[in-house]
């Protein structure tokens, strides 16, 4: 496969303003046509010497979601999932700012069976993959974390 | 949108076997050797995407619904 590196962001902000961004690989790994763009960095490409691997193209989806708070309600709390593909490679899922009623006792290990995770977990293995676009087949334990 | 209460496709691994269950919570399955040997491998909105999954592990990992 033609590796395209499609890839979908999602950025995320917290009740302190502080950010933090998503970059996720996507299993739909067809090629961009390039739109209106295309003579914009052929034109670009005229100019450097350096090679052009990829040209992406980002859209914004209008999203409703302010802030809240919670006991890990800051980008600097992470819940992070290992992901895995068919062919044993692994990635990372990292959410800033996790709900604090997903967790077992100890609010460190994600309880698995809750609804909401194994909603996201659908959507993971339906929809994202390896940089290549090669599918998530499993989201293994969810791990809460705080970053420095 | 909001995530909502509703019966999804829950495909849940018991050893080697799946289990695909209609169910709005984590269906408790009958295990061999007692509930910790559960994984929980998606809440489905629709069985046919529960069974494209069912398909990804049967290829990844020879895993199979149960009979």
């Amino acid at each position: 496969m033609t590796i395209q590196y499609n890839q979908v962001l999602a950025i995320w902000q917290d009740e302190g303003g502080g950010e933090s961004t998503n970059f996720l690989s996507v299993q739909d790994q067809t090629p961009w046509s390039g739109g209106p763009y295309g003579a914009l960095f052929t034109a670009m490409r005229d100019l450097s010497r350096a090679g052009n691997l990829a040209v992406q193209w980002s859209q914004n989806l209008n999203v409703v979601d302010p802030a809240a708070g919670g006991p890990y309600s800051t980008v600097k709390d992470r819940l992070t999932f290992v992901l895995v593909t068919a062919d044993g490679r692994t990635g990372q899922l990292n959410l800033p700012a996790p709900r604090e009623d997903i967790f077992v006792a100890g609010n460190v290990l994600v309880d698995m069976s809750n609804p909401l995770v194994q909603a996201l977990v659908a959507q993971v293995t339906a929809t994202l993959g390896a940089s290549d676009g090669t599918p998530w087949v499993e989201v293994r334990q969810g791990v809460r974390s705080r970053i420095r | 949108m909001r995530f909502e209460r509703k019966k999804r496709w829950w495909l849940v691994q018991d050893h080697r076997d799946l289990h695909l269950v209609e169910s709005e919570d984590a269906p408790k399955i009958e295990t061999r050797h007692g509930s910790a040997e559960l994984l929980y491998r998606g809440a489905y909105e629709t069985r046919e995407s529960a069974m494209e999954q069912v398909d990804r592990l049967a290829k990844a990992y020879g895993l199979a619904l149960a009979k």
